[in-house]
């Protein structure tokens, strides 16, 4: 019986604290929006900044809404903890940056609309149904690694990526297909945590770096490059140096054109269409950015190529 | 002395009128002593084609006996525009500026450049990515397209005749965004980076390409192929005297039976000259009437 009393007592100091950790639930009339990105990678946070502009551009007067933002650690079950605290918000809809985000919350089926942006190759991860829409991009990496062995000769090529992104290992393997095929040798480089980062061999380099779509690495892409000081590998990205690290060259789609292109859905759905009916979008406008200031320093290079076709080169 | 200022006046007024009509249209070439300047139209990487053209414009100049001047321009299309205020006499055009300056600038054929591959000729591809699922013209829809340069056949003439005869008349309504790169290789490393979805270039630069990176082959999926235009043709203004004309024609087509002459033509990566003429545009201008059919 004291056993019993015991058990209840705690079970309601749990349920008691379970409420305490959830965000706010709305208020009458007011739209809520929970929104996923993961970690602090800057390529989601310019997406995110440039989502949050436009929709307060497009809502109309008098429109309240809110946002709900979590940023977990991008592993399935913290990704999962935050779509779910999300769904128990209660909130109108859920804004998704990244594949992992994205999946997680699809994975939880809770009815809520989702509007995701900054998804690599969207079909790929089948992010389809009645309540999804979203905006996705894709690199060519073929092209990437085109324009990389235009500026060098590549013999073996190092890979920074990380397992817990599902999107991050689809880049690895398109990236193991192509440098098989060319007979170039890839390393990988798998991040799961700092300790992974403390542990590269800085001479594990190569003759070039590629640094994949993965949130982890871009949140840490500081220490990741600290580790080759001294030893400075070709760094090339699918992601545009925000860190300002000195990628050499970057083959992107403009994170801003993706969150308004998010805000303009999410608008659409506030007005009461339905995710099913807006149409997916794929991003075409690819930028190729090339830093020759950081190539010079590479020595006897020829970036001839490079600066023909860079959409912007950095001096 | 009225009437002789009332003389002067005139006498005035019919030299600048003189000057007026020959002064600035008068070729580099009638102003003796100044030689031939021939301009010549950018190529992708133009620090390179300025070097190869400076050793043939020395080789033609010890060949004629006058100074023969190359100038690079600084866009297809710029030859058209500028050709009279830089007083040239001639240019290594393509297919499209040239069969547009028979008409405008009155200038002939007298050479087509005859490339590596042994041929005179080249033709328009329009292409995408093979990932892209486009194969037909209903499928473009929608899309983007990057054309060459609106000066040139197989990058802007070719892909606009192919898309009316299959049904688009107006491609900016018909295609989410069409844009101009301005080289034909920068057309195909557009489409390849996913810049654009559809594009155009020239047979014998996508070709290139491909030898030097065989990826690009696999990656691209040529949906239409233009009929054969000269690539690259000498043309010169007809008012230059005719025995000019004829020995510059005859140091071109011999440039192969001597060892200076084939040097030359290997650093502008060339195999030799042919004898060029009217009837080798018959097929731009036959592209142009479509076009410009309403």
């Amino acid at each position: 019986m004291k056993r019993a009393k015991h058990i209840t007592f705690f079970s309601l100091l749990l349920s008691l604290a379970c409420l305490c950790c959830l965000p706010t639930v709305a208020s009458a009339g007011e739209t809520v929006i929970g929104v996923v990105m993961t970690g602090n990678t800057p390529y989601y946070t310019v997406m995110h900044d440039a989502f949050s502009k436009t929709l307060n551009s497009m809502l109309p007067a008098g429109k309240k809404v809110r946002s709900i933002i979590q940023k977990p650690f991008p592993d399935p079950i913290a990704l999962s903890n935050a779509a779910r605290k999300l769904i128990a918000a209660d909130v109108d809809l859920i804004v998704t940056y990244g594949s992992p985000a994205t999946l997680a919350v699809i994975n939880e089926d809770s009815g809520i609309p989702i509007i995701y942006a900054g998804v690599y190759d969207p079909e790929a991860i089948h992010a389809k149904g009645p309540e999804i829409t979203g905006c996705g991009y894709k690199v060519h990496l073929s092209s990437l690694f085109r324009h990389l062995r235009t500026l060098k000769p590549i013999a073996t090529l190092s890979v920074v990526y990380s397992t817990l992104e599902e999107d991050s290992v689809r880049q690895v393997n398109e990236l193991r297909a192509l440098t098989k095929e060319q007979g170039v040798g890839l390393t990988q480089i798998n991040v799961k945590s700092i300790r992974d980062i403390k542990n590269i061999d800085p001479k594990v380099g190569g003759d070039a770096l590629f640094v994949t779509g993965s949130a982890i690495v871009n949140s840490w892409i500081d220490e990741v490059m600290a580790v080759f000081k001294g030893n400075r590998p070709t760094v090339v990205s699918i992601f545009p140096d925000l860190a300002e690290v000195g990628f050499i060259i970057t083959l992107f789609q403009s994170p801003e054109e993706q969150g308004e292109k998010a805000a303009a859905m999410v608008v659409r759905v506030l007005q009461g269409e339905q995710p099913k009916n807006i149409k997916p979008e794929l991003l075409k406008n690819t930028e190729l950015v090339f830093n020759l200031k950081e190539a010079r320093s590479m020595g006897d290079i020829n970036p001839i190529n490079l600066i023909a076709e860079a959409t912007r080169v950095i001096k | 002395m009225r009437v002789f200022l009332a003389a002067c006046r005139h006498i005035l007024c019919i030299l600048m009128f003189v000057l007026v009509v020959i002064g600035p249209s008068a070729s580099a070439f009638d102003n003796s002593g100044e030689g031939l300047l021939i301009g010549v139209e950018p190529e992708h990487n133009i620090f390179e084609q300025i070097e190869r053209y400076r050793i043939l414009a020395e080789y033609l100049s010890k060949e004629l006996g006058i100074n023969v001047r190359l100038t690079v321009m600084s866009r297809y299309g710029e030859l058209l525009k500028r050709f009279k205020s830089r007083r040239l006499d001639g240019a290594f055009l393509s297919s499209y500026t040239a069969a547009m300056a028979f008409k405008q600038l009155n200038l002939e054929p007298v050479a087509m450049a005859v490339n590596l591959k042994d041929n005179a000729f080249s033709q328009g591809y329009l292409f995408t990515r093979k990932d892209s699922g486009i194969t037909a013209a209903k499928e473009m829809q929608g899309k983007s397209i990057v054309f060459v340069d609106p000066a040139t056949t197989e990058g802007y003439l070719f892909p606009l005749v192919w898309l009316r005869q299959n049904g688009v008349k107006d491609k900016e309504r018909y295609f989410s965004r069409f844009s101009f790169s301005g080289s034909h290789a920068s057309a195909i490393f557009a489409v390849l980076d996913g810049k654009a979805d559809i594009g155009c270039a020239k047979s014998t630069v996508y070709n290139r390409q491909i030898t030097k990176d065989p990826t690009i082959g696999a990656e691209l999926r040529i949906i239409a192929e233009s009929a054969a235009v000269p690539e690259t043709t000498l043309c010169l203004k007809k008012d230059i005297p005719g025995e000019v004309k004829q020995k510059l024609l005859a140091i071109l087509e011999k440039m192969t039976s001597t060892e200076r002459g084939r040097s030359v033509l290997h650093n502008i990566e060339l195999l030799r000259f042919v004898k060029a003429g009217d009837s080798d545009f018959d097929g731009i201008a036959k592209m142009i009437e479509i076009v410009e059919k309403p």
